[in-house]
């Protein structure tokens, strides 16, 4: 197939060139794609979108160092660019499990970290996490077992089993009869009202419910954005480069996603204080929450890379530090880079780029060969435990 | 004593967390240790620790005469640990012996005075241009002169000083020092309107300033000009780009043509003193393997302008001089990176389990790694074919052995557990990885696919 029917040039604006709706700001988030951790150099600030076609396309930044971008379908990627083992087996994966959301993106990327084809410490860190996902999942829906029987006694401090007990997979029956009471008011049998808070917790599983010892993954990282916007705040007052005004702008960007996120937490969080009404109406919220959550991890979506950036960079001179200030400011969507959103078009708009791509030293990006010194960076940033 | 070490593997992981301020009171605080005899070695670690930070940094140190000493030479010095004197350089290690000498040799009423003068100086406002401290530079050059005198006229004084300085090098690193003294002044001149090192090149108004000083040396060319030179080329990042500049017969200018020459000659010498400390780097190594190929890489860099330059005679130099450091380079090469590279992915490819594995893996795709690098140069210094062999060599050790064992797993048929099916398609990724880096992504993926196949194949069964 010929180059130009695979690749097809994209403004700065994508939003506005009719390629995908505007009508929220939420699918405004959504057209700028999920951001994904490719290790190929080129690949380092991609995204990935459905397509009008229900395929799915990658938003590829300046592939010639202009401000423009390109938009190339993920099954024929490999063909515009010389792909790592890993992006390949990681596009097979993402066309193998028709995942276009957040977090189906994020399962994709460890799947193929676990394989160990980003190295044995990201392997380390992806087994991790996936642990991780599953024991907040088990545990979110133990406390909110433990809030529909509570909730139920209509007092609080005769409190029901402890959570050790209902965590016990023998004491499975005891529960159940336990959600006898709260079954009864919401008209449902004890192992109705079980199977659909298990449902919830599978769900919110990301996101917790209030009161948990241990905040879970979204919550947690909406919690770390927000610090990520004071900490490159201080770090932007000891500079006197424009890279101080870049990290400004990343940060205002991190604190209106953290006000956003933390908005969004505390209306998925307020279906678990109503444990009772939500159950009731199960059919109905079920819908809803999940639409919740998966918002949520649309407005976090790209940060967790940041938040990586920013981490390894902790250990390194200043000078490596405004790169990755400048790596971060490029990462992100014009739009959020901007700053506002009605200013991310035109002559503003180049201004505030000027100097946001810093070309690292001994990248090969333009003659095709992959240089590994960078793939071995971008595979560094998988290990960091967030 | 362990307390301190500890400390100093602190100051080493965190050398860079530190802002500019907190670098400068840690730095302060730590020559105020220098004072007490406890603390003096301790201080003198911690500073070899913080230099890294303190090259790059800069800060105001607090003057005292032995760092008032070491100014028109500062520029010079290097830290490389292989013995040797190098033309244009003065080691680190030689200051203290060489300052303990002169200053027993040093009238006492003037070290009195440069001290006093420094206290009073403090950190901030040192203004270095003060008369004293140039009569420091004169007493100090001609008391290594005295001493050389009196060395080379009696036999048993230049055993006592060659044991003072440690050895014939701490002799040379003196002379060195003491020309230095002789053209401080201009050095002192010439500080502040060339930019801190690296240079990479002087400009319009530098090149006058350069040719100022060296004509105001003129009547001295002889014994002033080479320490001058020396000077002026250490605060180039290449010295190459000197000689290719002034290094010309077409150069009118005879201070300027001097330094052109000069520089060929100091940067061959260097190269030369990096490619034999490569050289003596251990075989069968991951971290020197990785350190000669990204050493190596500029080096090749650096031996290809001197050749071109040469080449257009841009400057005069010898040709068999670049092929030698060019075949010691070819030797570090072929001794670190080469040799044992498809062992060593064959030994990670073994029986091992555990941490062993791991540390084997890690440093089986280390070489894998510089072999990679190696390659990008080694057209360069005409070793394609080395490299080229050598990882054909990895590349098929690792993907022999990770297929030959999917393939004994699937003869063993029901027989074979699931635990080495888990091993074997770990095996196959390390290989994957491995042959990614020596024949590329795409022979890499078909290693991957044929691999997956077989373990499909075995999961299914």
């Amino acid at each position: 197939m010929p180059l130009e029917t695979l690749v097809r040039p994209a403004g700065a604006d994508l939003a506005a060139a009719g390629d995908a709706p505007a009508a929220s700001t939420l699918s405004r988030y959504q057209s700028d794609g999920v951001a994904i951790d490719f290790t190929t150099p080129i690949l380092a600030n991609a995204r990935v979108r459905p397509a009008e076609t229900d395929r799915l396309e990658v938003i590829v930044a300046d592939l010639g160092g202009g401000k423009g971008s390109y938009v190339v379908p993920l099954r024929h990627l490999g063909k515009i660019v010389t792909l790592t083992v890993h992006d390949r087996t990681l596009c097979e994966e993402i066309l193998h499990r028709n995942a276009n959301a957040p977090d189906e993106i994020r399962r994709a990327v460890l799947a193929v970290a676990r394989m160990g084809l980003a190295g044995a410490k990201a392997a380390k860190t992806a087994r991790q996490a996936i642990a991780d996902e599953q024991n907040e999942r088990l545990l979110t829906t133990v406390f909110l077992i433990h809030r529909a029987i509570n909730h139920a006694g209509g007092d609080p401090a005769a409190a029901g089993p402890s959570l050790n007990v209902l965590a016990e997979e023998a004491n499975r029956s005891q529960v159940k009869a336990q959600l006898g009471q709260v079954a009864q008011s919401v008209r449902m049998t004890g192992d109705q009202v079980y199977a659909v808070l298990e449902e919830w917790g599978a769900i919110v599983g990301g996101v917790g419910v209030p009161g948990m010892p241990l905040d879970c993954r979204l919550r947690r990282l909406a919690r770390q954005v927000d610090e990520l916007a004071g900490q490159l705040r201080r770090w932007a007052d000891e500079e006197i480069s424009y890279t101080g005004e870049h990290a400004r702008r990343v940060a205002d960007s991190a604190q209106q996603v953290a006000a956003r996120a933390a908005r969004q937490i505390a209306k998925i969080d307020a279906f678990a204080v109503a444990t009772v009404e939500t159950l009731r109406r199960w059919k109905d919220t079920q819908r809803t929450v999940r639409a919740a959550v998966s918002d949520l991890a649309w407005i976090l979506n790209g940060w967790e890379a940041n938040l990586r950036r920013w981490r390894d960079a902790a250990q390194v001179s200043r000078e490596e530090q405004q790169k990755t200030v400048s790596e971060v400011m490029a990462s992100m969507p014009p739009r959020l880079a901007a700053g506002t959103l009605e200013t991310w078009s035109g002559e503003a708009f180049a201004l505030s780029r000027r100097g946001s791509r810093k070309v690292r030293a001994h990248q090969d990006w333009k003659t095709g060969a992959i240089d590994f010194d960078v793939v071995r960076r971008l595979e560094s940033l998988k290990e960091h435990v967030l | 004593m362990s307390r301190d070490s500890h400390t100093l593997e602190e100051i080493r992981a965190r050398l860079f967390d530190l802002s500019e301020a907190q670098f400068a009171e840690l730095v302060a605080y730590v020559e105020r240790a220098q004072a007490s005899d406890a603390g003096r070695s301790f201080s003198a670690e911690a500073l070899a620790a913080m230099r890294p930070r303190l090259r790059v940094a800069r800060p105001q140190r607090r003057p005292n005469a032995e760092r008032i000493f070491c100014r028109p030479f500062e520029d010079l010095l290097h830290d490389l640990p292989a013995a040797g004197k190098r033309p244009g350089r003065i080691a680190r290690r030689a200051i203290r012996p060489a300052w303990a000498v002169l200053s027993r040799r040093l009238d006492g009423r003037l070290l009195a005075a440069v001290e006093r003068e420094a206290r009073r100086a403090g950190a901030d406002a040192v203004d270095w241009a003060t008369q004293s401290w140039s009569s420091l530079w004169n007493a100090c050059g001609e008391a290594a002169n005295a001493l050389l005198a009196e060395a080379d006229g009696d036999s048993a004084a230049r055993a006592d000083l060659r044991k003072k300085l440690g050895g014939a090098d701490g002799l040379a690193e003196l002379a060195d020092m003491a020309r230095m003294m002789t053209v401080a002044p201009h050095v002192e001149e010439l500080r502040h309107v060339l930019s801190p090192a690296p240079l990479t090149a002087l400009d319009e108004i530098q090149t006058a300033a350069v040719s100022a000083q060296f004509g105001a040396l003129a009547a001295e060319k002889d014994t002033l000009w080479g320490p001058l030179a020396h000077a002026v080329i250490a605060r180039m990042a290449d010295p190459v780009a000197l000689a290719h500049a002034f290094g010309g017969s077409d150069c009118r200018d005879p201070g300027l043509h001097f330094l052109g020459s000069a520089a060929a000659g100091i940067a061959v010498a260097d190269i030369d003193a990096t490619v034999a400390a490569l050289g003596g780097l251990p075989a069968e190594s991951a971290p020197a393997a990785l350190d000669v190929a990204t050493h190596g890489e500029a080096v090749a860099d650096r031996i290809a302008r001197l050749r071109e330059g040469l080449r257009d005679r841009r400057f005069a130099g010898s040709f068999a001089e670049i092929d030698r450091v060019q075949r010691g380079l070819r030797t570090a090469v072929s001794q670190t990176v080469i040799a044992g590279a498809d062992a060593a992915v064959a030994g990670a490819l073994g029986e091992a389990a555990g941490a062993a594995r791991a540390a084997l893996r890690e440093n089986a795709e280390a070489r894998a790694h510089a072999l990679w690098k190696c390659s990008r140069f080694a057209g360069a210094i005409g070793m394609d074919r080395e490299v080229v062999q050598a990882a054909r060599a990895v590349e098929d050790a690792a993907a022999r052995i990770a297929l030959d064992r999917l393939k004994a797993l699937e003869r063993a048929g029901a027989d074979a557990a699931a635990g080495a099916i888990d091993a074997a398609a770990d095996d196959l990724i390390h290989a994957v990885r491995v042959v990614e880096l020596v024949a590329g992504s795409d022979k890499a993926d078909l290693l991957r696919r044929r691999g997956f196949d077989v373990l499909d194949r075995l999961r299914a069964a």
